[in-house]
């Protein structure tokens, strides 16, 4: 029983139906958690008495970085199961996950970025957290670009899931060493966005956005996935029956 | 099975002296590195100083990345590396073998010229014993976790540029643990602890990246 | 449960919530062109592909009519 539900996902057929019938409640449900979330939290929490309404880019800030790091640890698992059970399923999601993943660490930094200018009064600090942000990136980049550098899919796909692996053991340290370094050299002045305990007031709306970019990312994942397994199976039968069946076309 | 490591060193260790030319091309990027700090910045003694200990690990650990290339890549292309990989007694051993081989012709010697560089850059007297130690401990850690991207890129082409990007993010702690303890005992604190937490990341690599670097062989080579 | 309420007087209020907010929007918009993006991008790929294998099948089809009627 539990292997027959594990192997559908060896099928991309049966990844691109199913995929098909959760997108629409999935999409629907992601956008109305980000609009209840984003009014809540841009118009209706009060503002920080200390940061003003600069701190709402927190409502974005705190969600991407959320989803940039569980993104990481995502695709490594991802391309772990593909290594050990040889499922190409597997294999496109590390790959989709590493682009998805990269853009919310870009959007995590530059919503950092724009928070530090009225906050510290200036774009960019070396501040741990950014910092490892920062880090994540290079991470991140270096399984795409290690991907894309090989002709072979299956070759590319080997090897960056091993990067990500590699990368999955180093992300704590990374992070830990980042904090260590961070606490050396922490001027004084810096301190203002520190784990300071959010009033409910905020973190309510806050909590609701974070549902909400756990539910986008799942659709973003797995819209581009389906796009990459039509790529791949683009000369499959049932690909074709997609195109002949003008319902499965406009549904599917 | 540690044979299969003492050979490999032997064998490593002697085609490196037939190649010494090329040995030397890290060591002298490092000192020409160091040649354009005061020329870039300030030759001022006090400026160099306190930008040295940084200076002197970066520039160690772009020196370790310029090395790395060939370090699978030669084996690859004349087809010793498939033998490596058949080798009976467990070939993580005769990688590890490898692995110190590089270390032994770039690391170690990226460390003794250290004190050249320190005296370039006017480095505290204080920095010169941790220089010296935590080069030792953090090439080691350099040249292990560099030998997996070299590995991952071994069948590539022209893989000089993206090795050096998929390392250099896994190479953060080694140089903040590496300067924090030249910087450390620069302003007269204890610096045992950054050195044991770099030493610590030394021993993790050496016993990590050897069956990650067997893994990533065995992926692009077989094929 | 902490009563809601419309923190702003007015929508001027609201775009420059007290001077910050050419960096609130600023960070909104970045958000939302990356996620419109990330959604945007893949379904263009899907519908391309998809275009792509009619062309091909037409192409089969018109082929193998002509070896029928020769």
């Amino acid at each position: 029983m539990a292997w027959q539900w594990f192997h559908q996902w060896g099928s991309p057929r049966w990844f691109y139906q199913r995929s098909g019938a959760w997108l629409p409640w999935l999409a629907v449900l992601a956008a109305l958690f980000l609009a209840v979330g984003s009014v809540w939290g841009l118009a209706l929490a009060p503002a920080d008495f200390k940061q003003g309404n600069s701190y709402r880019i927190i409502y974005l800030h705190v969600p991407a970085s959320f989803l940039a790091l569980a993104g990481y640890y995502l695709m490594a698992i991802a391309g772990a199961i593909g290594l050990i059970w040889k499922m190409k399923l597997a294999f496109t999601a590390m790959r989709c996950a590493a682009t998805v993943g990269a853009a919310l660490t870009f959007v995590a930094l530059f919503t950092g970025a724009v928070w530090g200018k009225p906050t510290w009064g200036t774009y960019w600090v070396w501040d741990a957290r950014i910092t490892s942000m920062l880090v994540l990136l290079f991470l991140y980049l270096g399984v795409i670009a290690l991907y894309q550098a090989f002709d072979r899919q299956e070759l590319a796909s080997k090897a960056a899931a091993l990067l990500a692996l590699v990368g999955t053991v180093n992300v704590p340290i990374i992070y830990k060493s980042v904090d260590w370094w961070y606490t050396l050299h922490q001027p004084a002045s810096l301190k203002i966005t520190g784990d300071s305990t959010l009033h409910s007031s905020m973190l309510q709306p806050l909590l609701v956005m974070i549902v909400g970019f756990y539910l986008f990312y799942a659709v973003a994942l797995l819209l581009s996935m389906r796009a990459e397994v039509l790529a791949r199976e683009a000369n499959s039968s049932w690909v074709r029956a997609l195109v002949t069946a003008p319902q499965s076309r406009e549904r599917g | 099975m540690a044979n299969g490591t003492v050979n490999t060193l032997r064998r490593e260790l002697l085609l490196a002296s037939r190649r010494r030319g090329e040995l030397a091309n890290p060591l002298l990027f490092f000192v020409m590195m160091a040649a354009l700090v005061p020329l870039g910045i300030s030759p001022q003694s006090t400026v160099l100083a306190e930008l040295a200990p940084g200076m002197i690990w970066v520039m160690a650990l772009l020196a370790t990345l310029l090395s790395l290339e060939p370090l699978f890549a030669e084996d690859y292309r004349d087809g010793s590396l498939d033998q490596l990989l058949l080798a009976a007694d467990g070939m993580a051993f005769a990688v590890l073998g490898k692995m110190l081989a590089h270390w032994l012709v770039t690391g170690l010697p990226l460390t003794l010229v250290a004190p050249l560089l320190a005296t370039l850059l006017a480095l505290p007297a204080a920095g010169w014993l941790p220089l010296l130690a935590s080069l030792l401990v953090g090439t080691l850690a350099l040249s292990f976790i560099g030998a997996m991207g070299a590995a991952l890129t071994v069948s590539l082409q022209r893989s000089g540029v993206l090795l050096t990007l998929i390392v250099m993010p896994l190479y953060v702690p080694v140089i903040i643990f590496g300067s924090a303890t030249v910087q450390r005992a620069i302003e007269g604190f204890s610096w045992l602890a950054p050195l044991a937490l770099l030493a610590t990341l030394a021993v993790a690599a050496i016993a990590l990246c050897p069956l990650v670097v067997v893994g990533a062989l065995r992926l692009t080579a077989s094929e | 449960m902490v009563e809601l309420k419309w923190q702003f007087e007015n929508w001027q209020a609201f775009w420059q919530m007290a001077g910050h907010g050419p960096y609130v929007w600023a960070a909104v918009a970045v958000t939302a062109v990356v996620m419109v993006a990330l959604v945007a991008a893949p379904l263009r790929r899907r519908r391309q592909l998809l275009a792509e294998v009619a062309r091909e099948q037409q192409r089969a089809e018109r082929r193998a009519e002509a070896a029928n009627r020769a």
